[in-house]
């Protein structure tokens, strides 16, 4: 934080990124300018610290459980590094929440809940039904405190795995660059690493069964039909499209050893693996130090970028709040006209009945006191989620709107005949 | 957007393609058998200047489809113009108008002739380009082919063939296609070529005093003193100071050095003509003139501003507050001098890509060599000249272009040195700054020439100090074509509008009564009707060019 800090005074105080106007800027550089001159610095140090560096890297292939070990811990690392501008992820979508009921459901060891007698406040994250394989890492999170554990925990496996599978199919140099391709594609910026939605588990399974087929070729072993065996159920158990991943991770990192074997090719495939990891070097510094000013501007041209949730604070707010309220809670939700549907806010534990905060959909003042009458003993309260920042109060039952005496219409002449093009149905209004 | 995007790429996305692409390309081509011919080829003198002295040139042809031939935009540039029309008349000014009172526009003097401010160089240039190839721009673009070849012819001087070669394409890229010294009529290209003869001749005068160089050495010299007569005075100090410690060879050289000194006392002799024409002393520019009678162009930041002598339109008044604002009324001081001084590196971004910042560390480890310390000290001394006036602009110092080209290159022949426990990896590193230097260049102009133009517009603003000429913005074209469309010849009142700043739009001819189109300034009906008198067979219109869109309508008292 100190070595952050004192980077941006200096940073400050040569002015060099307030503006990227080259006539405002003191060395007359654009933002494609500073971009350049990093590149060209990061690939010319990339060939002069060659020698030094190869020779070190090569010892460090051979030692293959160092290596696994360093992969694991790198994604997990880098990720923490983030955590002052980027705090753990809570889960904001209707498919993120029925996973952690998922989640939920494995870690009581019971598949399926009953079906609750209020369900119509309770849809939609309990309608999706997830396959149980990508919660694994969920529920053991939720075992140890934190869901999002599991997912960081989860990466870590597979950046390891990564490199596990690749020395089933390259030299140990390829598998360790591999690996750390990996540790920048599958990493800290990546949305497997900063969402519930368990991309990586079902990579991993990928990883398992790529890398346990050709060693099980070359010298059948038990446990490695046992890794085989389990990668496939795993598979089986995500079903989710990052099982090609791998496939894709093993593709590119066979292509560069190929290309490596050519003349002048393994400097284009050093080129190309150093332009990848300048890339992942760019942006996660723009993430770490989360630069500000002109810098900030750059931050638009970010593809895929998998960190940033729309404002995890709003969420944390809100828990709090509830968290300190004496007593158990219903939480009705109020969602304004235009609300973003994968902003979803009613989510519950498995156990809804036991649980100490209940949230539920606004269905208007008469069913709400349904649910009310339901749950007695808790204090409701209505959250409007679309307020900037998200509203929390005391519900307090609005009267019910009285139907009002339409004025007699002037006597004009209808075609009886006519049908209107469209007929709507009188809806009562909730607010 | 990544999720529009047929195959899911963002802007982002598709650049770093391009750049990885062109990357990998240019170091296989670079590596392989056609950078072996290439260094092999850059060992061919001529062939090498001529082919870059033809490559900004059909690049910038090429262009053509999507920027237009570049029309004059600004004042200087108008006053550029109406120089080089008067020289092709065979003629260094033209007799007063009787109804100058119409015409007063930036830079350019009524009286005691009408004539353009600025010295013969860039002039001479542009009405070659006009008398061969019909279009004053055509010299503009000769200037800038000449300029590359002679980066090439100078840097031969100071380094390897392959690495000179190098320099020339970058010079290509740096000042070609896409520079403002090729998409205006201000130049910089001219008294670029003067300094690549000057600092091309003095090493290669160093090993042999042939003739052919003591020549090219007065070429550059005059050609300098034609085109920026201030900014010659730190060029002969440059070219003493490298004569200097060389005081071994002085007997044999400065005999030899009579056909120089010729040729500049030539070029002190065609600018004494030119100031008599033009303002009848031979002793006063017509800059100095301007200043007497406009206020404009400011004086030196350590001399009293200058006071306008004659009454000026309200455009010239701005004109004048504001660059006697920029002038300061305030003394000049070490500390104001030193924080304008600051405010100039920025410029250097003009002369040199990003990537080619990383050579400068290691051309510094070349300065225990004198000639490469005297290289640091004349752009110093430039820098140091340029800023004892208020404004800057690239051409100022255009005669040093060639040697911040040198700078990198020097600096990346320094690197390609450096061996690493016995490896020579310094060749690699100086290869991929080079690679990335070329992937630069190639993307850039690779945008311009194929990609729509909705997506250059999204890029524009990453693009910098490229300043190629865009559509037409003003309407100065379209305007133009109108009124050549139309039958017989026109006579065009110009109406500005109370928020009217710069923008001039009365610009003439050197013939002016000869001219198809005269261009007036809209002085009221009644003294418009004395021009319209004057120019009875003429069809008058009035433009507004600050109306949104510019109106152009028949004139009507």
């Amino acid at each position: 934080m100190a070595g952050s800090l004192r980077l941006d005074a200096m940073i400050d105080w040569l002015g060099l990124f307030h503006s990227f106007l080259p006539f405002e800027n003191p060395i007359g550089f654009g933002a494609a300018d500073f971009l350049e001159l990093a590149l060209a610095a990061w690939l010319a140090a990339m060939f002069l610290l060659r020698p030094v560096a190869e020779p070190w890297l090569r010892r460090l292939a051979l030692r293959p459980v160092v290596c696994f070990l360093l992969l694991a811990v790198a994604p997990v690392s880098l990720r923490l590094a983030l955590l002052p501008h980027h705090p753990v992820p809570r889960a904001e979508t209707t498919e993120e929440f029925a996973i952690l009921r998922t989640a939920d459901n494995l870690r009581h060891f019971h598949w399926l809940n009953p079906a609750h007698p209020m369900a119509a406040f309770f849809g939609p994250a309990y309608a999706v039904a997830q396959p149980p394989g990508i919660a694994i890492p969920t529920a053991l999170g939720q075992a140890a405190g934190e869901p999002w554990a599991g997912m960081v925990v989860s990466v870590a496996a597979l950046c390891a795995a990564c490199y596990w599978m690749l020395q089933a199919w390259t030299t140990p140099g390829w598998a360790l660059t591999g690996g750390a391709l990996a540790v920048c594609a599958f990493g800290p910026l990546n949305g497997w690493m900063n969402d519930f939605c368990g991309g990586a588990i079902s990579a991993l399974s990928g990883c398992l069964v790529l890398g346990a087929l050709p060693r099980l070729a070359h010298k059948p072993r038990w446990w490695l039909a046992a890794i085989l065996a389990a990668g496939l159920v795993l598979a089986v158990l995500t079903q989710h499209i990052a099982i090609v991943a791998p496939i894709v991770l093993l593709l590119c990192v066979l292509a560069l050893q190929f290309l490596g074997r050519r003349s002048s090719g393994h400097e284009v495939a050093m080129l190309l693996v150093s332009f990848f990891f300048f890339r992942f070097c760019l942006w996660y510094g723009a993430h770490l130090l989360e630069v500000r000013g002109g810098a900030a501007g750059i931050r638009q041209y970010e593809a895929r970028n998998g960190i940033d949730r729309p404002d995890p604070e709003r969420r944390a707010v809100i828990d709090r709040l509830l968290s300190e309220a004496p007593g158990r809670q219903l939480v009705f939700i109020r969602y304004w006209p235009g609300h973003q549907r994968w902003d979803e806010w009613i989510y519950n534990d498995s156990d809804i009945d036991a649980a100490r905060v209940v949230r539920a959909r606004d269905l208007g003042p008469a069913e709400n006191e349904r649910l009310r009458a339901y749950y007695p003993d808790r204090t409701a309260w209505l959250l409007e989620p679309d307020a900037k920042p998200p509203k929390l109060s005391p519900y307090q039952p609005e009267p019910q709107p009285q139907p009002v005496a339409k004025p007699p219409e002037p006597a004009q002449a209808k075609p009886a005949a006519t049908k209107p093009l469209l007929q709507f149905e009188e809806v009562p209004q909730a607010r | 957007m990544n999720w529009q995007n047929p195959i899911g790429f963002a802007t982002a996305d598709a650049v770093e393609l391009a750049v990885v692409l062109l990357l990998c390309g240019i170091w296989l081509v670079a590596r392989g058998r056609i950078g072996t011919l290439a260094t092999r080829f850059a060992s061919r003198t001529i062939p090498c200047m001529i082919v870059l002295a033809a490559m900004p040139v059909v690049l910038r042809l090429l262009l053509l489809g999507r920027y237009p031939i570049p029309e004059p935009a600004v004042a200087d540039d108008f006053s550029y113009v109406l120089l080089a029309d008067t020289l092709r008349h065979f003629r260094f000014a033209n007799p007063p108008h009787p109804m100058s009172q119409f015409f007063e526009t930036f830079f350019v003097l009524q009286e005691p002739t009408y004539s353009s401010i600025y010295p013969l160089g860039q002039g001479l240039a542009i009405a070659a380009g006009w008398l061969v190839f019909g279009h004053p721009w055509a010299g503009i673009a000769l200037a800038v082919g000449a300029l590359c070849a002679l980066c090439y012819w100078m840097l031969r001087a100071w380094t390897t063939p392959g690495w000179s070669l190098w320099g020339g394409i970058l010079a290509v890229f740096l000042f070609g296609p896409l520079s403002q010294w090729m998409n205006s009529y201000w130049g910089g290209a001219v008294s670029g070529c003067a300094g690549c003869l000057v600092f091309g001749s003095l090493p290669r005068l160093l090993v042999a005093a042939r003739l052919r160089h003591v020549l090219l050495l007065g070429a550059g010299l005059a050609l300098q003193m034609l085109t920026r007569p201030f900014e010659s005075i730190p060029l002969m100090a440059a070219v003493a100071l490298f004569l200097l410690p060389e005081w071994r060879v002085w007997r044999v050289l400065l005999p030899r050095m009579a056909p120089s000194l010729l040729l500049v006392v030539a070029a002190v002799g065609l600018t004494a003509l030119h100031n008599r024409a033009v303002t009848g002393n031979a002793a006063t520019t017509p800059y100095q003139l301007s200043r007497t009678q406009y206020g404009v162009p400011t004086t030196f930041t350590f001399q009293p501003l200058p006071q306008p002598q004659w009454r000026l339109t309200r455009e010239q008044g701005l004109d004048y507050q504001i660059q006697s604002t920029v002038h300061g009324a305030g003394p000049e001081t070490l500390g104001t001098y030193l924080a304008r001084l600051g405010t100039r590196i920025r410029y250097f971004r003009f002369y040199l890509l990003p990537p080619l910042y990383l050579a400068v560390p290691f051309f510094l480890l070349l300065l225990r060599r004198f000639r490469f310390l005297w290289v640091v000290m004349t752009i110093c001394g430039f820098l140091l000249c340029a800023n004892l006036y208020p404004y800057f602009y690239t051409h100022y110092i255009a005669a040093v272009s060639s040697l911040f080209i040198l700078v990198g290159v020097a600096g990346l022949e320094r690197l390609s040195r450096i061996r690493i426990r016995c490896q020579p990896v310094g060749d690699q590193a100086a290869a991929v700054i080079a690679c990335v230097c070329a992937a630069h260049c190639l993307f850039w102009y690779g945008l311009h020439l194929f990609v729509p133009a909705e997506l250059t517009a999204s890029l524009a603003r990453y693009e910098t100090w490229d300043a190629i000429n865009h559509g037409d913005p003003e309407g100065r074209i379209e305007v133009r074509r109108r009124l050549m469309q139309s039958p017989g010849k026109q006579l065009v009142f110009v109406r500005y509008g109370p928020q009217h700043t710069f923008k001039e739009w009365v610009y003439n001819e050197a013939q002016i009564d000869e001219a198809k189109i005269v261009w007036a300034r809209d002085l009221g009906s009644e003294e418009n009707d004395k021009l319209r008198q004057y120019y009875s067979d003429r069809s008058a219109w009035l433009l507004e060019p600050d109306a949104r869109p510019w109106r152009l309508v028949k004139y009507e008292p």
